[in-house]
């Protein structure tokens, strides 16, 4: 098991990020795996989808705002 | 036949000049007064040169030309060699302390300069973070949150987003979800840790 030592978590934090970036081709879909384990489009109601703090559908708008420079 | 004659004249002229100059040979009132004329000139011509070379000592003097300093107004006096050897080793000293203090603001400002870009990128900060745990510096459970990566990749703009954005570690990396056993700062569940 790779520690999750900082260092490490950045590592595979960037790996990750590319991975799944390199798999469903937006951030939208990388922002809803990371939170959820599956893409956005597979939901029909996004903001059902909630973990007691915040729903899938805020969280992704969010993202994709700040990196947008909103 | 002509140095023969050069010879004979040359005589001739020494001999009137002998009869000129011995008072003994010839008594001619005449000619005694003629050389006693040329040595008043002479003697003339002797003060005025005396008197022309004083009046330019005057007015040289007149003119601010200072006089020559003895030669030994500008040689300092020998300090005893002890004294010397201290003199030396305190500059050595003092040299030595003022490379330290160089160094050690040198080695302050790499450190800030370390920690600044340390916070504009989350890689290099764990690496920072990473080595200060190895030199035994306690890592707070608070930190502060990283600025903008305005100048970064989509991925950096992703990753910062989803620390600082929304809610979820706010930078600690040592954070846990108890309820969800999401650690660290991207709060993964473990599994991406584990070795593909």
């Amino acid at each position: 098991m790779i520690e999750p030592i900082p260092f490490n978590q950045e590592r595979v934090a960037r790996f990750m990020a590319e991975t799944l970036f390199g798999q469903y081709g937006n951030w939208r879909d990388v922002a809803s795996v990371w939170f959820s384990g599956e893409p956005y489009y597979s939901y029909k109601n996004p903001a059902a989808i909630s973990d007691g703090r915040t729903n899938l559908k805020d969280y992704c708008d969010t993202i994709l705002q700040v990196m947008n420079g909103n | 036949m002509r140095g023969q004659r050069g010879i004979f004249c040359h005589c001739e002229e020494l001999i009137k000049f002998y009869a000129i100059v011995s008072p003994r040979n010839n008594r001619n009132k005449k000619t005694t007064n003629t050389i006693e004329g040329g040595d008043l000139l002479r003697k003339f011509f002797l003060m005025v040169v005396a008197l022309g070379l004083g009046i330019i000592a005057q007015e040289t003097a007149a003119q601010g030309l200072r006089p020559l300093k003895p030669l030994s107004s500008g040689l300092r006096p020998l300090r005893p060699l002890v004294a010397r050897q201290d003199m030396a080793k305190q500059h050595w000293l003092a040299k030595l302390e003022e490379e330290r203090a160089r160094n050690l603001k040198i080695a302050q400002i790499r450190t800030i300069n370390l920690a600044t870009r340390a916070s504009e990128d989350s890689i290099q900060l764990a690496e920072y973070n990473s080595r200060q745990m190895e030199v035994g510096v306690r890592m707070p459970t608070y930190y502060p949150p990283a600025t903008f990566p305005a100048s970064g990749d989509e991925i950096s703009l992703f990753l910062w987003a989803l620390v600082y954005k929304v809610p979820e570690s706010g930078g600690n990396y040592y954070a846990e979800n108890k309820k969800t056993g999401a650690y660290g700062k991207y709060q993964f569940i473990l599994a991406p840790h584990r070795p593909v």
